[in-house]
C-alpha cells in the first residue's frame, strides 16, 4: 500500500526502487514468520520452494517492469508486474493448498488484465494496481492469520 | 496374474503410519503433538506407530528441549518418503484397476 502512494507521488520508475529495498524485506520477514510459525504450531515446510517462487515472482516483476520502462511501452511497465505477482500467488496456493490464496490470485490476474483491456492510462493503473494488490494482500493475510489462530 | 494388492506395504499401509508419512511428504519436520491432533489419536497409540516406522528407517526422531520443555520433532528419511510414494502409486494402481473409467 505503501507503494500506492509512492507511485501516485513519484512514478513508476521510483516505485522499482522502492520495491529494490522491500521485495528483498518482504520476503526476509515473511520468511521468518513462517518459520517462527511452523516452530509453534509444530510443523515446519521446506522453505526451498516458496524461496523459488518469491525469487522468480521478484524477477519477473522487476523484468517486464524494467523492459517495459527501456521499450517504451508504459502498459507493459504498469501491468507486468502485478500479473508476475499474481502468477506467484497462484503457485504459493498451490504449493500451500489454499483455495483462498488461489481466488485471491486470480481475481487480482483478472482485475489487472481487465484494466489492460479498459486502456486505463498506465500512470493511473500502476498506482491503482498497486493500492489494491497492496489492500487485497494485507486483508487476507490478516484473514488467514485470524483463522489460523482464532484472534486477528 | 499379478494384483495391485500385492504392492501395498503393510508398514505403510496402516492408517495412522499412513498419515504420519503423509505429513511428513510435505513437511521438513512435524512434532509429535502436531501430528497426534492431526491424526487424532492417542499418545499411546501414536508412540506405537511410530517406532514401527522409525524400526523400518522410514522416519527419524529427535528429542529437543525447548525453553525447558521437551520437544519430539518427526522427520520422514529417504526411504519412508520413497516407500510412501510407492504406496500411493500402487493405491493409484488398485483405484484404475478397480474403477477403469475414473472417478464417476
Amino acid at each position: 500500500m505503501v507503494s500506492a502512494l509512492v507511485a501516485l507521488r513519484s512514478g513508476g520508475p521510483a516505485l522499482g526502487l522502492f520495491w529494490v529495498v522491500a521485495a528483498p524485506a518482504g520476503s526476509a520477514a515473511t520468511a521468518v514468520y513462517y518459520r517462527r510459525r511452523g516452530r509453534r504450531i509444530g510443523v515446519e515446510v521446506p522453505a526451498a520452494p516458496y524461496a523459488i517462487i518469491a525469487a522468480a515472482l521478484v524477477s519477473g516483476a522487476f523484468l517486464t517492469g524494467g523492459l517495459g520502462g527501456a521499450l517504451g511501452a508504459a502498459t507493459v511497465s504498469a501491468l507486468g508486474p502485478p500479473l508476475c505477482i499474481s502468477a506467484g500467488y497462484l503457485l504459493f496456493a498451490r504449493l500451500g493448498h489454499s483455495w483462498g490464496l488461489a481466488v485471491v490470485a486470480t481475481v487480482l490476474g483478472a482485475l489487472t488484465v481487465a484494466i489492460g483491456i479498459a486502456r486505463v492510462p498506465a500512470d493511473q493503473a500502476t498506482w491503482i494496481l498497486a493500492l489494491v494488490y497492496g489492500a487485497v494482500f494485507v486483508g487476507t493475510g490478516l484473514s488467514f492469520r485470524a483463522s489460523s489462530t482464532g484472534r486477528p | 496374474v499379478s494384483h495391485p494388492v500385492r504392492d501395498l506395504s503393510d508398514t505403510v499401509h496402516q492408517r495412522v503410519r499412513l498419515g504420519v508419512l503423509s505429513v511428513l511428504a510435505e513437511a521438513r519436520r512435524a512434532d509429535f503433538v502436531y501430528l497426534r491432533d492431526a491424526l487424532e489419536v492417542t499418545d499411546g497409540n501414536l508412540s506405537k506407530h511410530l517406532q514401527v516406522l522409525e524400526a523400518a528407517g522410514y522416519i527419524a526422531i529427535e528429542k529437543t528441549f525447548e525453553d525447558r520443555r521437551p520437544r519430539t520433532w518427526i522427520s520422514a528419511t529417504k526411504a519412508g518418503r520413497a516407500a510412501f510414494v510407492a504406496e500411493v502409486s500402487a493405491l493409484r494402481a488398485l483405484l484404475d484397476r478397480v474403477n477403469p473409467e475414473g472417478p464417476r
